[in-house]
């Protein structure tokens, strides 16, 4: 009993409670009319889609830059590179490669100037990181319709200029990291194996020199300063990384949602990562990917799997309705949390 | 006398800047002074009360108070009850008022527990139960209601049978206030029932900081801990402030929906966290240390920002489509613009008080 | 037990505050028509409650929202001799009841009309 209890207490009472919560949701679907193993399959899709934006949050988190909010800058950074990459005419693999390739430029520059702004605001820096979040989608907006791009596939039909506000890349490369796996349409496991990568090399970094330098700068700045480390500087690259894994993690979601979305789409992107890698267990200064796994698996899981139990429960649609309090109501917990700040 | 100067220049970089922005763009956009004029008369008569109902909080410690949304939505309910039964003129809007002070102070202890339990990110958390309690909002409006909740008025309801329409006219009660009693100066009109309706609030705020209440919030505002050993209650007198502002917001997104006339049932509050703070914001105030004239000189400075930018934008580059992404980038842009300049303003501040520390210690600690 | 005593009674003074609110605001529909039962004038003007002038032509009906309880409506037209007509009453709105006024039986008792509202579902 104790053995039990000592385990919880490690594990959190949020986090039980939520998985507690997402178990008996997929114990119901069946009786009120949902397969258990779309369910399944659909969570573990959603899970492919947004770990690596999750995953993006972490490089901040532990150079105490605090959570990410700026998140939609590296996103549009990665829209960016996607959009270069159909007027290209980029398909498959290639495309999807290509996407992230020219992002990547965009994301380094915006990461970098982005930085300094944050270095400028140390202790006030999830305030402003979500206005430069939202301003930064205002520009690009402004961009989206006075950049010179070409394809038809993305410009307004009818002799419009500037591009569409959601485009498809059906023909392009929706489903390039699944396609040479079996069971594409069930399991994600390219884009489960390209997370893995990516987690792999987050886990090795931080084993380095300049990971754990990072992680010393976040936890303890004077320590740090101390032992000679550039605290401006090492801020400085994880908000690069940070930026340039939301520019890789749009680019993933892109190619499995099918569909490139411009505009105010970024807008609140950042909310739904920091609350899964909250819900995962993570502090405003301490992430692992252990956090980010089961982070994103809860929050999508709950996010798939409450509404469409609620909507056959009461035969109504109240999804998006219900995806408001979900999430929304999920951070306000995590955030009410004490313990790790 | 050049170190006064400096020091105004520092305190009041925000509003400065922008006003410099402002004087800029005035020439570009085309606009014509006496509109300005009667723009913002409208627009402080309309705004003035929700942005004043943030500076109880900041005041407490509790930073910028996103959760004034929650105020809102207990504003817009009591909005939708009046109309569902028809009740109209200034009998409605007091009945509103009177209708949605329940709701407010119940979601005001509920913001306010909330953000007890999140001490030092009370902003962050106050944007996403924004976005929370919207969801229940909605739930409540657009499920709830017409089904669980009886209404009798069909004309504002879903033509699918329950669930309340986008937008409701309100032109029983459009103005009421407005025009009640109404000042002509010139060629610019004058609502002057809501502006004495403003001044009084001004006024309670003054007489509120003199209050043992409004004294106790102050000494929570500067250190917690010393609070806390003075023998306040500090848990309950930091909920008491966002009920305060919370029931404040209400009644201001009341006065604001009856000047404009239409209420957007699932949109109208979502934008008002944002403006007021922008405007508090860009009027210099803090998460820290927030005054009336931020408020009110913020509301002018930020309202002609908006009204300017997309004008001119529109004549910079000809798009008005533009026009409008560019407010909106320079709304946040200049929200994220105060607060660095805050932060900035805040390390000098430190910077100038160690260096203080550090001279006294050099003299000698005279006692 | 003071503090209650005067929060109860603060209470009850807002609930008071509702209901006459609510009487006193409520908008209430009510009809008008010109249809005399011997003579009915081509043209009758009527004044609610101080409002503007509002014409009315012979056999047609009318509908005005007006708020609270108490009003008066003045009416005038040209009579079967010619004669100017004024007539003032007074009549009170009531919730759930249907009030139509003819306006050409303004001088006989029958000039209001008092039905109860059918619910509609």
């Amino acid at each position: 009993m104790e053995k039990i209890k000592s385990y919880i207490e490690t594990m959190g009472w949020p986090r039980v409670i939520i998985a507690l919560f997402l178990l008996s949701m997929y114990v119901i679907a069946p009786f009120v009319g949902l397969d258990l193993g779309t369910s399944l399959s659909d969570t573990l899709i959603r899970f492919g889609m947004n770990a690596i934006l999750v995953l993006s949050l972490m490089p901040m988190i532990y150079s105490g830059t605090g959570l990410n909010f700026g998140l939609p800058l590296g996103v549009e950074a990665g829209l960016i590179g996607a959009v270069i990459s159909v007027e290209m005419g980029l398909t498959g693999v290639l495309g999807f490669w290509g996407a992230i390739i020219m992002a990547i430029p965009f994301a380094v520059v915006f990461g970098w100037g982005y930085s300094q702004i944050l270095n400028r605001v140390k202790g006030g820096e999830m305030m402003i990181a979500t206005y430069v979040g939202f301003s930064s989608v205002a520009i690009m907006c402004i961009m989206w319709l006075i950049l010179p791009f070409k394809s038809q596939d993305m410009i307004w039909a009818y002799g419009g200029s500037g591009l569409r506000t959601t485009i498809s890349i059906e023909n392009y490369w929706q489903g390039a990291l699944n396609s040479i796996f079996p069971m594409a349409d069930k399991i994600p496991f390219g884009e489960m194996i390209f997370f893995g990568f990516l987690a792999f090399l987050m886990w090795g970094f931080f084993k380095t020199k300049s990971g754990l330098a990072m992680k010393a700068v976040g936890a303890n700045p004077k320590f740090a300063l101390a032992t000679g480390v550039n605290i401006d500087k090492v801020r400085t690259k994880s908000v690069i990384m940070s930026t340039m894994l939301a520019a890789i993690g749009i680019i993933v979601y892109q190619q499995s949602f099918g569909f490139i979305q411009l505009y105010l789409a970024p807008f609140y992107m950042a909310f739904p990562a920091i609350a899964a890698i909250l819900i995962g267990g993570a502090s405003v200064n301490k992430a692992t990917v252990i956090n980010v796994m089961i982070g994103t698996f809860l929050f999508q899981g709950i996010l798939t799997m409450t509404p469409s139990v609620i909507n056959n429960l009461v035969k109504t649609d109240m999804s998006e309705t219900l995806r408001i309090i979900i999430s929304n109501g999920m951070i306000l917990y995590a955030l009410t949390r004490k313990g790790g700040k | 006398m050049k170190n006064k100067g400096k020091k105004f220049l520092i305190n009041n970089i925000v509003p400065i800047v922008i006003l410099i922005m402002i004087v800029m763009a005035i020439p570009i956009s085309g606009l014509s002074g006496g509109y300005l004029v009667q723009e913002m008369i409208s627009r402080l008569s309309r705004n003035s009360f929700l942005v004043l109902s943030l500076i109880i909080p900041v005041v407490a410690g509790m930073g910028l108070n996103f959760g004034i949304v929650l105020g809102a939505m207990a504003g817009q309910l009591g909005l939708i009850f009046i109309t569902d039964w028809r009740i109209v003129g200034m009998e409605g809007i007091l009945l509103a008022v009177l209708i949605s002070l329940p709701i407010a102070i119940l979601l005001g202890i509920l913001g306010g527990y909330i953000l007890n339990k999140a001490k030092g990110r009370e902003m962050i958390t106050s944007i996403i139960m924004g976005f929370f309690i919207n969801g229940v909002y909605q739930l409540v409006v657009l499920y709830g209601m017409g089904n669980i909740i009886p209404m009798t008025n069909k004309k504002i309801i879903l033509s699918r049978g329950y669930g309340i329409r986008n937008a409701i006219d309100l032109k029983s009660i459009r103005q009421v206030l407005d025009k009640s009693m109404v000042l002509k100066i010139g060629e610019f009109t004058i609502p002057l029932l809501t502006i004495l309706i403003i001044g009084a609030l001004c006024l309670f705020i003054v007489w509120f900081r003199k209050t043992k209440l409004g004294q106790d919030m102050r000494a929570i505002g500067q250190d917690i801990e010393i609070a806390k050993s003075a023998g306040i209650a500090v848990e309950r007198t930091r909920i008491l402030s966002i009920v305060i502002s919370t029931v404040l917001a209400s009644i201001g997104q009341i006065i604001f929906l009856q000047n404009i006339g239409t209420m957007n049932t699932y949109n109208s509050h979502e934008q008002i966290g944002m403006f007021s703070i922008a405007a508090i914001l860009i009027g210099g105030a803090t998460a820290a240390k927030a005054s009336i004239p931020n408020a009110l000189g913020g509301i002018v400075l930020f309202h002609l920002m908006f009204v300017i930018s997309p004008r001119a934008g529109k004549e910079l580059v000809g798009s008005a489509q533009i026009g409008e992404f560019f407010r909106v980038f320079i709304s946040y842009g200049v929200i994220a613009l105060a607060l660095v300049l805050h932060q900035w303003r805040r390390e000098q501040e430190n910077k100038a008080e160690r260096k203080k520390m550090m001279d006294m210690q050099l003299s000698g600690g005279e006692k | 037990m003071k503090t209650i005593a005067v929060r109860a009674g603060v209470i009850l003074a807002m609930i008071l505050l509702a209901i006459f609110l609510f009487i006193s605001g409520k908008e209430h529909a009510i009809f008008l028509e010109n249809k005399g039962e011997i003579y009915t004038p081509k043209n009758a003007y009527y004044i609610l409650d101080g409002k503007k002038e509002v014409k009315i032509k012979k056999k047609k009906k009318k509908r005005e929202y007006i708020k609270g309880i108490d009003h008066t409506i003045e009416i005038r037209f040209k009579g079967a001799d010619g004669v100017e007509k004024k007539v003032v009453k007074e009549f009170k709105t009531k919730m759930g009841k249907k009030i139509t006024i003819n306006v050409a039986m303004i001088e006989s008792d029958s000039w209001l009309k008092v039905e109860e509202l059918k619910s509609k579902k």
